[in-house]
């Protein structure tokens, strides 16, 4: 195929350039009516993209630093423009998509909201980066949205959700899910920070709310390609209003601790704590943080990949090669992603020249043999099939080096256009197993790590996305006896591992914004017998390299073996649905931790991650269940990429949410 | 001979013993089943109620004074509204069950909010019913002169979840039915001191369901809403000769949805009432049984009990 060709500029992300990938005329693939193509120019700080391919990009959005991180939008609240909000001990903030905010749980016994700031990312267009709202704001729309202005009356949901920008029919990417039973941002919310006013007025008037809005999947695209860059911008503006409300409320004595909840996370990257970008985010983030600040903490789960089969460990022999297969799902109409990174560790800077990767289309049409691409350059693997206007379909780009490294990271990233593309300017690929050649050319063995993408439908209940994954004949999904394995599973009186040290495994496949050492990381388990949740994704375990062995702690998210997911508020205001899934950990998590704080002032300056540390460890010196966990037997370590420290105990009340009843 | 044997001798005199009274008022209709009753009031109603008007214009009239006029928009605002039938289908997998079941009834929706029971409320149930029959009479005239095509006449791409009707998109006859019915026990839970949004919410939900299933434009449920609201006050009107009111939607002056907007609460609470601009004339046996449909709503009694 063609000769690698180096990036148009340092700092640009492979995602970002492969999504303005051209066609054969040289024009853009992207339309101007697409909604990212829109945004991205703006969230690098440049009117027109080919500026932003030719000659610079935001610092915070490129892998040549965070440290001047910044808001990139021109938001228009600030200090003077929030409340003073005197009562609040403690605030709980909330990123995350379909918030309904019109929810007695969050307003106060009066029926004005508990929420001091809301952010609606949404990006209608590329003037714009969604609205903010203050308190006041909020209650004005509830009160629109109620008849006579009587905020005890009932609201006009679907008209509330659609002025606060979280629900929007006429949009092709537009937030749905308020429309429908559930919803992630009601359930999270609900469970981090509901609460009955009546019932708990203390609560609701010392806990303040803090919510962000996060985009619809088009704008951080279907791979999540640019979901840091939004998440970034998210921790930020609530570390600003965090901070304005210190200054607000107790003149500057700061003694407000505030967790929040990160639901969100991508699959395929380093997952080092000081490569990717989020990671880097939240160190230098924590690194600015004075010693005597009160908690600045966010707690993100692990993510439910662990059975997706989308990540995998090899060792290659010195100078040989590695194939590995890639199946692509028929029809599928979106991108797929595979990083590959060789780990350094203990390799030294040759490393930096060991890894030449290939590639081959199913049938062998196209193949690419292992080549050794310089860092910031990609070559293209191979053409359109469809007979449209694309000049081709996949490329392998090499990482820059990641500045100030002892060890340079060497990282790929093979992106291959969909099977069934949306328009005849993007080029197909084949569907079937696509073969990925690994050559180690060095004279040392060589690790490496692939991960594929989070590749997600932008439409908000598409199923065309066709995740991708990695063929492995080693790969077991069920044990002799018909069990689904996971990474580890209790063998009275151990736990063990299920997987080899190499192949496609479960091990690693927490996303990559819980692979950072920063904040706290939760995982699930089943609350009727302590077993970890099938889908809850694992950490690395104990294989040596820098990256999360497991999450901090795990919580509740099956009640029982039938009872699936945990209860907690569903679209409709009164509703209540089960739902599964690690992201509901870290709402409980942020519960735990909101509680201990209002239980007792002094608390208030432990970070979630130990608040959560300690229940776990507490929990499981009581021996909770058949399956037990302590952390310092030997032979119960293979749990840690599971359960961390351990087990949270499930909170009482939450056992009576199965019988009916509403307890706040 | 089966008669004889039963009878005996009959010379074809009268018992003197039976009174068969049937009652002394004309609006006393108690001695007819409820079907019976249903066709009488219905044909009384359409006797009263007529549509006219010409291609794309409707206008209905309640005792020759018109009440409602509704023009049809032209293509391209159909066409500019395919982006909501695109946004909404994307709840049909969570609508799915309330789509099926109100393809044939809505009244149980409204069941939901406010007791309906066909005992306990037996003349509100006829009085709804016989509104919901009269909407369907007038909604087909006014559909067959405002014709206009379905969405799956634009884009074989809308794919309905329910086959789709023969008659026109224009306006909706869910949304006819359903603000009607709303608008029917608005008057009735206000009669008791308890109104509610909630029905209007219902309404709009019914008829919002109308376009996640494919079926229609949110432009055809602010005609219908708008429609089915008049129907509704006419009705109340005929019942206490009170004063009736024409509204317009599409025409030159009258009320329109932008062709880029969704119907919402909103918009429908933004319309000002229509000016009264005649008296109805009441209508005995239609104010009898609203009159027996008002006393199933007793006004709710303050304080607490001794």
């Amino acid at each position: 195929m063609a000769d690698p060709v180096a990036f148009p500029a340092r700092g640009v992300m492979p995602y970002l350039h492969w999504y303005y990938r051209l066609d054969k005329d040289g024009r853009s693939t992207r339309s101007g009516a697409d909604t990212l193509a829109k945004l991205l120019p703006r969230a690098f700080g440049v009117d027109d993209k080919d500026i932003l391919l030719s000659t610079k990009a935001d610092p915070h959005f490129s892998y040549s630093g965070t440290q001047s991180a910044a808001l990139a939008f021109d938001l228009e609240l600030t200090q003077q423009t929030l409340a003073p909000a005197p009562n609040v001990d403690v605030v709980l903030g909330v990123i995350d998509t379909d918030i309904p905010l019109g929810h007695r749980a969050f307003r106060h016994a009066d029926g004005t909201s508990r929420v001091l700031y809301h952010w609606s990312m949404n990006a209608p267009d590329a003037s714009s980066y969604g609205r903010e709202f203050t308190q006041k704001d909020i209650n004005d729309l509830l009160a629109a949205h109620s008849p006579d202005g009587d905020l005890m009356q009932p609201l006009d949901q679907d008209g509330f959700n659609t002025a606060i920008g979280a629900l929007d029919y006429g949009n092709l990417a537009g937030h749905r899910a308020l429309g429908m039973r559930h919803s992630h941002g009601a359930h999270m919310l609900d469970a981090a920070g509901g609460c009955d006013p009546a019932k708990a007025p203390d609560f609701a008037k010392k806990v303040g709310l803090i919510t962000v809005n996060m985009p619809s999947r088009w704008d951080f695209g279907e791979g999540g390609e640019f979901l840091e860059q939004h998440m970034i911008q998210a921790i930020l503006r609530v570390h600003q209003i965090v901070e304005d409300l210190r200054k607000q409320a107790h003149a500057g004595a700061a003694d407000i601790p505030a967790v929040t909840s990160l639901a969100f996370g991508r699959q395929a990257g380093a997952k080092r704590p000081d490569t990717d970008l989020l990671s880097r985010f939240l160190a230098e983030l924590e690194l600015g943080r004075s010693a005597s600040a009160p908690p600045f903490d966010l707690v993100i789960p692990t993510g439910n990949d662990n059975q997706a089969q989308v990540v995998a460990r090899h060792v290659i022999a010195p100078q040989s090669t590695l194939t590995v297969d890639w199946r692509i799902r028929p029809a599928d109409q979106t991108d797929n992603y595979l990083e590959v990174w060789a780990d350094p560790d203990g390799g030294g800077p040759a490393q930096d020249r060991a890894l030449a990767v290939g590639l081959a289309t199913p049938d062998g049409t196209f193949a690419v043999s292992p080549q050794m691409i310089e860092p910031g350059h990609y070559i293209d693997a191979s053409t359109d099939t469809s007979g449209g206007a694309a000049k081709f379909a996949s490329r392998i780009y090499r990482f820059e080096k990641p500045p100030q490294r002892k060890f340079q990271l060497s990282g790929y990233l093979i992106a291959l256009g969909p099977v069934a593309p949306r328009g005849d300017s993007i080029g197909a690929v084949p569907s079937g197993v696509w073969t990925l050649s690994l050559s180690n050319r060095s004279d040392k063995p060589l690790v490496v790590h692939l991960s594929v993408q989070t590749d997600q439908s932008v439409h908000p209940v598409g199923q065309l996305s066709g995740r991708s994954s990695l063929d492995d004949p080693t790969y077991r999904t069920f044990d002799d006896t018909g069990v689904r394995l996971d990474a580890v599973k209790w063998d009275a009186p151990c736990w063990v591992n299920t997987e080899p040290r190499t192949g496609t495994r479960r091990h690693g496949t927490m996303n990559v914004a819980a692979s950072q050492s920063v904040t706290a990381v939760v995982s699930g388990y089943r609350g009727s017998d302590g077993i970890p949740a099938p889908y809850a994704s694992s950490g690395m375990g104990d294989d040596g390299t820098p990256a999360r062995a497991g999450p901090t702690a795990a919580l509740v998210t099956d009640d029982t073996g039938v009872l699936g997911g945990t209860l907690a508020a569903g679209s409709a205001d009164g509703s209540r649905v089960a739902m599964r899934g690690t992201s509901f950990a870290a709402a409980q998590a942020c519960r735990l931790v909101v509680d201990t704080w209002l239980a007792s002032k002094s608390s208030r300056t432990t970070s979630a991650k130990d608040i959560l540390q300690k229940a776990a460890q507490s929990h499981e010196s009581t021996g909770p269940f058949d399956a037990a966990f302590d952390p310092d037997d030997p032979c119960h370590q293979p749990a840690k990429a599971k359960l961390g420290h351990g087990r949270v105990p499930h909170d009482p009340r939450k056992s009576q949410h199965r019988k009916g009843d509403r307890i706040i | 001979m089966a008669h004889d044997a039963s009878v005996g001798y009959w010379a074809g005199d009268v018992d003197a013993s039976v009174d068969p009274d049937l009652g002394h008022s004309l609006n006393e209709l108690d001695y007819l089943s409820p079907a019976r009753r249903h066709q009488l009031l219905l044909g009384e109603l359409l006797g009263v109620f007529k549509v006219e008007g010409t291609l794309g214009l409707a206008r209905l009239s309640v005792d020759a004074k018109k009440i409602c006029t509704i023009a049809r928009p032209d293509t391209p605002v159909f066409r500019d509204q395919m982006k909501y039938v695109r946004g909404y289908a994307d709840l049909r997998t969570d609508r799915h069950a309330e789509i099926m079941i109100q393809q044939d009834d809505i009244l149980s929706d409204f069941g939901a909010i406010v007791h309906l029971n066909a005992s306990r409320r037996k003349y509100t149930v006829e009085l709804l019913g016989l509104v919901q029959a009269l909407c369907v009479y007038l909604e087909m005239q006014i559909k067959h002169l405002c014709r206009a095509p379905r969405p799956v006449d634009y884009d074989a791409r809308v794919q309905p979840m329910i086959q789709t009707p023969d008659h026109s998109t224009y306006p909706s006859g869910h949304a006819i039915e359903a603000f009607a019915i709303a608008g029917i026990l608005n008057a009735l839970s206000a009669h008791a001191g308890a109104p509610t949004a909630l029905l209007d919410h219902r309404a709009l939900r019914i008829s919002a369901n109308r376009v996640v299933a494919g079926v229609h434009f949110p432009i055809d449920n602010a005609a219908g809403a708008i429609l089915g609201r008049q129907i509704a006050r006419a009705v109340l009107a005929l019942s206490d000769g009170s004063a009736m009111s024409d509204a317009q939607f599409g025409t030159k002056g009258g009320v329109m949805l932008d062709g880029g907007a969704d119907l919402t609460v909103a918009w429908l609470r933004g319309l000002t009432p229509p000016t009264a601009t005649h008296t109805a004339p009441k209508l005995g046996r239609i104010a009898a049984l609203m009159d027996q449909a008002k006393r199933e709503w007793p006004p709710q009694q303050t304080g607490g009990a001794d």
